[in-house]
């Protein structure tokens, strides 16, 4: 089922916490709402599921406007972010409770709400725990229990709250990869919240960047991480390295070093913000080649690419990252200059109409 | 060898202090239950056994005449009886109460709030004479009564009034506390799985507030059960029809029938602690998945 918003907005008492969403999920995709604390993401997925109302706008889903539907018609499956299980009900009857409170004539029989109940705790792979109660299960198996429960009412459409938010990191890796494969199998349309960059990238086929109540970008994984629209989603994803800077003639000035900034060829002089990757920046003794001028001060060592980390101009901290074997190859050590060269820049110049500055 | 003979003295060291003893990071089980069981005797058991040995004097055919008599069957069927009724009123209305004391924010709201504390604090004869003058044939509410046939004050379903009253705050403050700290989620939940307002009570809001409501009913109910002084000024006090237990304990007492009273009391002791134990082993059950 695809899902349409159009100009959703929404406050709480004088805070806005929507303003103006447009935003389109098409039939089988799979949506990351990634924004900090208090963007709105959460707002706008229980918006989407019915539980909140929106104070202007419409949603549509399949192209059908289901604004006045409340939660109980909209037939979406919502996964909360601390679960929501029934406390008095055993795994099983949590499972079976959407089926359980259907009207009497659409009601499936006991024997078939039972095949139906198993079979899903079998996909969640927790049948053999069917009369625990959720009290006596780990923070994982909660997670699958109210996944099940919300797929028993068969919804076209699964909406998660911080779906992995209070897990451990192994636990949620393996959920992670098991959602995914079965969002493709079953055919929904999902809509996950998240605050990790991290998972929404590696997630979802399409993430939607939050925040203050409006969307920032929306792009695949790759588009978001390769061409951020603005410093604000920049900062957001992944690690980078933020410069204060001076855009003059077409040419960004950072310290010393002047680079090319031909998107910004018409700016004569203007105070500008730039960001460049850890892995962006080419390492190499000062005096060797052109550069931002820093000192050495840590090398972190972990991994097959080495994080180093320097000091620049005014007590700046620049990181980098190098591969193993460039880093051997120049034989620095901590406390030694450098030069740091960008090798992909992204400057912002302040007064563009670019929102966070 | 030295070694295992102190493992066979810390053996003997963890036997002596028994299995029940768990190792815990605070100190002091011993002078705490020491202390809780020498309260407990001197405050309630010694009491309670010298209840159970005054009414022996009579002998068991002797005691057995005593609490047979009519007018004492009468008396502890009133009691137990109005005290069943004010338990049932005030589990439902007092959940009522703490429902709308959670969820809704209102004007006054803290006054209403205090006010639910009132039958505590109140004397309970100040209580007993209030709702005599308000509920007698003359009274404000009586006398609206009065056209219909209905007499409140001075019969059971003056005591039954009486009992409400003083049982509401029991219901309402524990229930409270649970209603509070039911997560909104549970219900959204239930109503994103299709159910409707109703299965949403009746299935998920009711089964997880059912033992405190419980609890609020046999506290309510036990202490309507030994209310005395806010009953005797409604209850206009007729033997064999509107006199209460209680009462009829006070009058043996009057009557220097020591030993009939405490027959009286031993009845009433053990068919309150039956009731008392049949509720808490319902209570088990509704939080069985607690444990």
């Amino acid at each position: 089922m695809s899902i349409e918003i159009s100009g959703i907005k929404k406050r709480f008492g004088s805070f806005q916490a929507l303003k103006g969403i447009d935003l389109k999920a098409d039939r089988n995709e799979f949506l990351a709402l990634l924004g900090p604390s208090g963007s709105g993401k959460t707002t706008l997925l229980r918006i989407i599921a019915g539980l909140e109302f929106p104070d202007e706008g419409s949603i549509r889903f399949q192209g059908e406007d289901v604004a006045t539907r409340t939660a109980r018609d909209r037939k979406v499956g919502f996964v909360f972010q601390h679960y929501a299980l029934f406390r008095h009900m055993s795994v099983f009857e949590n499972v079976a409770f959407g089926l359980r409170v259907k009207p009497r004539h659409t009601r499936p029989p006991e024997a078939e709400i039972r095949d139906r109940v198993m079979r899903l705790l079998g996909l969640v792979q927790l049948d053999w725990l069917a009369e625990r109660y959720p009290g006596q299960l780990s923070g994982g198996q909660r997670q699958r229990v109210a996944l099940a429960r919300a797929l028993a009412i068969e919804p076209e459409v699964l909406l998660l709250d911080e779906p992995f938010g209070a897990l451990d990191a192994k636990v949620r890796k393996e959920l992670r990869r098991w959602l995914r494969t079965l969002h493709e199998e079953m055919g929904l349309t999902s809509i996950f919240v998240t605050h990790d960059q991290e998972e929404a990238l590696e997630l979802a086929d399409r993430v939607v960047v939050m925040n203050l109540g409006e969307i920032e970008q929306v792009g695949t994984p790759q588009k978001i991480y390769e061409e951020p629209s603005s410093p604000y989603v920049f900062d957001f994803i992944g690690n980078t390295n933020r410069f204060e800077c001076r855009v003059v003639a077409g040419q960004v000035e950072i310290d010393d070093w002047r680079g090319p900034a031909p998107e910004h060829a018409g700016v004569s002089a203007a105070k500008a913000l730039a960001y460049v990757r850890p892995h962006d920046l080419f390492l190499r003794r000062q005096g060797e080649g052109p550069g931002i001028a820093a000192r050495v001060r840590h090398v972190f060592a972990a991994g097959p690419t080495l994080r180093i980390e320097c000091e620049g101009t005014g007590g700046r901290l620049i990181e980098a990252d190098v591969p193993r074997h460039a880093w051997t190859a120049l034989g620095l050590q901590p406390g030694d200059l450098v030069a740091m060269e960008p090798r992909m820049i992204k400057v912002f110049v302040e007064g563009e109409g670019v929102p966070g500055f | 060898m030295p070694g295992s003979e102190q493992q066979g003295i810390r053996a003997l060291g963890g036997w002596l202090r028994g299995p029940w003893k768990k190792p815990s990071v605070l100190p002091g089980f011993g002078p705490t239950l020491g202390y809780t069981i020498f309260y407990l005797s001197l405050v309630v058991l010694i009491p309670l056994a010298a209840l159970l040995w005054r009414p022996a004097e009579l002998g068991l055919s002797g005691m057995i005449a005593e609490v047979t008599a009519p007018r004492v069957l009468a008396a502890l069927r009133l009691s137990f009886g109005t005290a069943l009724i004010a338990a049932c009123i005030n589990a439902v209305f007092g959940l009522i109460v703490a429902w709308v004391l959670v969820r809704y924010d209102f004007p006054f709201k803290r006054i209403i709030d205090a006010a639910v504390d009132l039958p505590f604090a109140l004397p309970t004869a100040v209580a007993g004479i209030a709702l005599t003058a308000l509920y007698a044939p003359n009274g404000w509410i009586g006398q609206l009564l009065e056209p219909w046939g209905l007499k409140v004050a001075f019969t059971p379903l003056g005591i039954a009034v009486a009992l409400t009253f003083i049982g509401l705050p029991f219901v309402v403050r524990t229930v409270e506390p649970v209603l509070q700290d039911l997560d909104n989620e549970i219900e959204e939940a239930a109503a994103s799985l299709g159910a409707t307002r109703l299965q949403t009570f009746t299935r998920v809001l009711l089964p997880a507030i059912l033992p405190a409501l419980l609890t609020g009913f046999a506290l309510s109910f036990a202490r309507a059960v030994g209310e005395y002084g806010s009953v005797i000024f409604i209850a206009g006090n007729m033997p064999m029809k509107s006199e209460i237990a209680p009462l009829l304990i006070v009058i043996k007492l009057e009557q220097f029938n020591y030993a009939g009273a405490a027959a009286i009391a031993v009845v009433m002791l053990s068919a309150s602690f039956a009731m008392l134990l049949v509720i808490n082993i319902i209570q088990r059950w509704a939080q069985r998945w607690g444990q």
